[in-house]
């Protein structure tokens, strides 16, 4: 049991009200429980942490300590989590230490014992399972915070019965660095690995020994791989990988760093070789061993783990840029952008067009081709970062990453469910940097040529659509004109006679077959000229169908108008009495005159016409109340309906 | 008054005038009876001139012969009067009537050949206007000053109550406008009274049938033949005519003005 500190009685009522308000309940004893899925990584954990409190504080997890906030004493995390079907698990996780002044010190121990019970089978004697029982345990030592000493970690099988121990590494701390000997022993893969790490890069020999007499050494000098052998029944290869006589200087040199960075990034990817060399491949063989290593060191410091990351193995042999090499370094940087911007563009416009239904091959191959930008772009991305700290890696000017290079960018292979299609890209220079100026030039080129078709297509498209909605358009003012000037003719009167026969109306033809000639046409632009002048065409009869109307209305407005009602003084019956009774027949037989003229003409003349017409109706009103006897004489004069128009058009 | 009251008034008015007509001509059934049948020829001008929205003036101008149709001269009937048209359903009018009558025996001693009448006279007529046709109903009221042919004979005055029930029905349209031919029918019953009236209250009873045609909106023609069935002035005696009427309805607007522009509606808008 953890220690339970004397908390005088007003302290103990604040730091109560201070939980209660924070969402955690402190028990009698001074012990709290919360929910953390910090600790063990998983969700749903119980804990409780038992820790003397030098102030009331906001508990969230044990890594985390509140700069004010000071954790003092032994330090006690406990939980649990219990799992049934359908897999049953019991898991226990303790972890006791001390805290001195907020910073882990002396030593800690880390335990999880992880239950599982597998049921086997039924029978008649009874349910057969079998229970097995993992104990894992991490122990070191802390100084101020950082680890400093032996650790160990171990993992045993069923520790109450025959104690197994299945995994067990060693290593050593030294200021938080990874320095001394390591040992990693792990008896189901029958492997034992050895080796030395000096200041969190491996050094020396490693070896990698398995049980069936497989042994394979590696050398390290300041965490870069130098030659690596393996040997085994009757065969022995060796490796030595190849450095340039910098990067030997650099090796050669007593300081840590100079020319030499450490990259923690990858156990296998390390002094720029591409991933698919023999180079990488050869390392890869004990590869996950080490990465294997590594999690075990982070183990239950999940904090650790993921922001310090590799604390040992790798290095790069690195050598500074040439100052052309920086120009053209920057002009590939820019390139890059330029090549992800277009290609994002690109892969933007190639969405809006998705639905058009031509070009699909076109949509495949462009889809295929973006898709290889990504890729290329990523694995790009690697150099970019290495070389933008102004240095570059090992082999990287003609070597194998040019080699590399070259084979990734200088073609771009589409596959298709039938066949494949390449796009060759210049391949003239011979240095990695101009090398992936020419070639990213020459994308970013190839993205244009590419944007340029997608653009046409895309007006095509919209073009398309344009032409659907001139067509729909069309269609829809066709019937609506149809409703509305063909169904009821009495709404027009005689001047219904101006809505008939309309010559060269529908491109010389009936509307259905104008139409079709309109849908048929295979040439867009031509298409598109048919459509607007059908569209004309239809506008032009609309207004002329609102005008008719119009005419009539005004026409009966005027009947009406001219029109009195009286009494009959014998019959009483109720008459209808034409005022201005000779000039409404002249003024009738001029219209009806004019109706027929105006009829011969086209769409356009005929709009003028009624337009005329129309002036002329308004002022017709005016005369009702008019000496009008003049103007009856002078239409009676007259022998022509051009005359009649003359003096009409004089009123 | 509604149509309905109007129906009842037509009917009891018509049922009355045969009623009252019938016992009256058989008041003393063992006197003999005797009645003759007459022929005449009846031209007419009727008139009525617009003289404001409510005015018009009215005018009858008849020329009417007798025996045999048109071999003797018999009266020349001269009606004035105004009418105040109080609405499309009812008006009244009044005036003086001057008609000249010829003495039926030309040949006859110590008579004045020619006897002028004077009369005032007021009338109401109610118009039933029905979906196609309508119905006038026409009360007429005469106070006559009438003398007897013998020279020296006195004028006397008598009154006349006069109800006519008459119809127009369109024919070859649904309205009476120009061009229509129509129906014309009508039934008017005399009734006479005052100290002069010796035998019979009942005067005559006139029924008409005739075909009718509206020239235009102010001029139309009547044609039709008349029964009058009418007490002949002495005891017992009755007179059958039968009378061809050709009529002639003429009728301006007198009040028609040249009016400031002023538009009915407003002009439509396009």
């Amino acid at each position: 049991m953890p220690n339970i500190p004397t908390i005088r009685f007003k302290t103990a009522i604040r730091i109560l009200i201070f939980f209660c308000t924070s969402g955690i309940s402190l028990s009698a004893t001074a012990q709290y429980v919360f929910h953390s899925d910090a600790f063990v990584g998983s969700l749903g954990d119980t804990g409780i942490v038992s820790i003397n409190l030098s102030a009331p504080w906001k508990a969230s997890f044990s890594g985390e300590i509140p700069p004010q906030k000071i954790w003092n004493g032994p330090f006690r995390f406990q939980s649990s989590k219990n799992q049934k079907e359908p897999q049953w698990q019991n898991r226990n996780y303790i972890e006791i230490g001390n805290y001195s002044n907020g910073l882990a010190s002396g030593e800690w121990t880390y335990t999880e014992q992880i239950t599982n019970l597998q049921i086997q089978n039924l029978t008649a004697s009874g349910l057969n399972y079998r229970i097995n029982t993992r104990l894992i345990s991490q122990k070191g030592t802390w100084k101020n915070g950082i680890r400093n000493g032996n650790w160990t970690y171990q993992l045993i099988e069923n520790p109450v019965d025959n104690k197994i121990v299945k995994e067990t590494l060693t290593y050593r701390f030294e200021n938080g660095w990874l320095n001394g000997p390591i040992a990693y022993k792990n008896e189901d893969s029958s492997i034992t690995i050895i080796g030395q790490i000096k200041e969190g890069l491996m050094v020396g020999d490693w070896q990698f020994l398995e049980s069936d007499g497989t042994l394979e050494h590696r050398i390290y000098e300041k965490g870069i791989l130098i030659s690596l052998d393996t040997k085994s029944e009757g065969d022995t290869q060796t490796w030595i990988f190849p450095l340039s006589s910098k990067c030997l200087d650099a090796l050669k040199s007593r300081e840590k760093t100079g020319d030499l960075t450490h990259y923690p990034m990858s156990l296998t990817f390390s002094d720029g070789y591409p991933q698919n060399s023999k180079w990488i491949q050869i390392q890869k063989n004990k590869g996950h061993f080490l990465s294997e290593i590594h999690k075990k060191i982070g183990l239950y410091l999940p904090k650790w783990q993921a922001e310090i990351g590799l604390a040992f193995g790798t290095n790069r042999c690195i050598y500074p840029l040439l100052a052309e090499e920086e120009t053209k370094l920057a002009q590939w940087l820019e390139l890059r952008e330029k090549w992800q911007n277009i290609t994002a563009k690109l892969q933007d416009t190639l969405l809006i067009i998705e639905e058009f239904p031509r070009e699909k091959k076109f949509k495949e191959k462009l889809q295929k081709w973006i898709e290889i930008q990504n890729e290329n772009w990523e694995n790009t991305q690697t150099w970019q970062d290495i070389m933008e700290s102004g240095r570059l890696v090992y082999y990287n000017r003609s070597g194998e990453v040019f080699n590399y290079a070259k084979a990734l960018l200088k073609e771009d292979i589409l596959h298709y469910p039938k066949g494949f299609e390449s796009i060759k890209y210049p391949n003239n220079q011979n240095k990695l940097i101009a090398f992936l100026v020419e070639n990213t030039q020459a994308r970013i080129d190839t993205a244009a040529v590419f944007m340029d078709s997608l653009i046409s297509i895309q007006k095509q498209y919209e073009l398309s659509k344009f032409i659907l909605q001139l067509s729909a358009q069309i269609r829809r003012l066709h019937d609506s004109l149809w409703a509305k000037c063909q169904r009821d003719t009495t709404r027009f009167g005689p001047f219904f006679a101006l809505l008939q026969d309309l010559p060269n109306l529908y491109l010389n033809a009936p509307f259905d077959l104008a139409f079709q000639e309109f849908i048929n046409e295979t040439d867009i632009q031509q298409e598109q000229i048919l459509g607007n002048r059908l569209l004309e065409s239809l506008e032009g009869l609309d207004q002329l169908c609102t005008e008719s109307k119009k005419l009539f209305y005004l026409w009966s407005s005027i009947d009406t108008f001219y029109t009195e009602y009286r009494v009959d003084a014998f019959t009483f019956e109720r008459l209808k009495i034409r005022n201005k009774k000779r000039l409404f027949e002249l003024f009738n037989t001029y219209v009806a005159q004019e109706i027929k003229v105006i009829s011969q003409k086209n769409i356009q003349e005929r709009l003028s016409g009624v337009r005329e017409l129309k002036r002329l109706f308004q002022a017709f009103f005016y005369f009702r109340d008019r000496q009008t006897n003049g103007l009856e004489r002078r239409l009676l004069k007259t022998k022509t309906h051009e005359e009649r128009r003359r003096i009409w058009e004089s009123v | 008054m509604g149509i309905r009251l109007m129906r009842i008034w037509t009917l009891v008015v018509v049922l009355g005038g045969i009623s009252l007509s019938t016992p009256l001509t058989a008041q003393t059934p063992t006197d003999e009876k005797s009645i003759d049948h007459t022929s005449g020829l009846w031209l007419g001008t009727y008139t009525k001139y617009k003289l404001s929205d409510k005015w018009f003036y009215y005018g009858e101008y008849h020329y009417r012969r007798r025996n045999d149709f048109i071999r003797d001269m018999a009266q020349i009937y001269l009606r004035f009067g105004a009418t105040y048209r109080h609405s499309d359903e009812f008006e009244l009018t009044g005036g003086v009537v001057t008609p000249i009558y010829w003495a039926p025996n030309q040949q006859a001693p110590d008579i004045n050949k020619v006897v002028m009448q004077y009369r005032f006279w007021e009338q109401m007529l109610f118009v039933q206007h029905l979906e196609r046709s309508k119905i006038y109903h026409q009360l007429r009221f005469e106070q006559r000053w009438a003398r007897k042919y013998q020279i020296g004979s006195p004028y006397k005055l008598t009154h006349r109550f006069r109800y006519k029930f008459s119809t127009y029905i369109p024919i070859n349209n649904h309205q009476l406008v120009p061009g229509t031919y129509f129906a014309s029918l009508y039934d008017e019953i005399f009734i006479q009274a005052g100290k002069s009236i010796q035998y019979n209250y009942f005067e005559d009873n006139r029924l008409f049938l005739g075909l009718g045609y509206v020239l235009n909106e102010n001029i139309q023609l009547q044609a039709g033949y008349m029964w009058s069935f009418r007490h002949a002035g002495g005891p017992y005696k009755y007179e059958h005519r039968h009378i061809p009427r050709v009529s002639f309805y003429h009728s301006l607007d007198l009040s028609r003005k040249m009016k400031p522009y002023q538009p009915v509606a407003p002009l439509p808008e396009f």
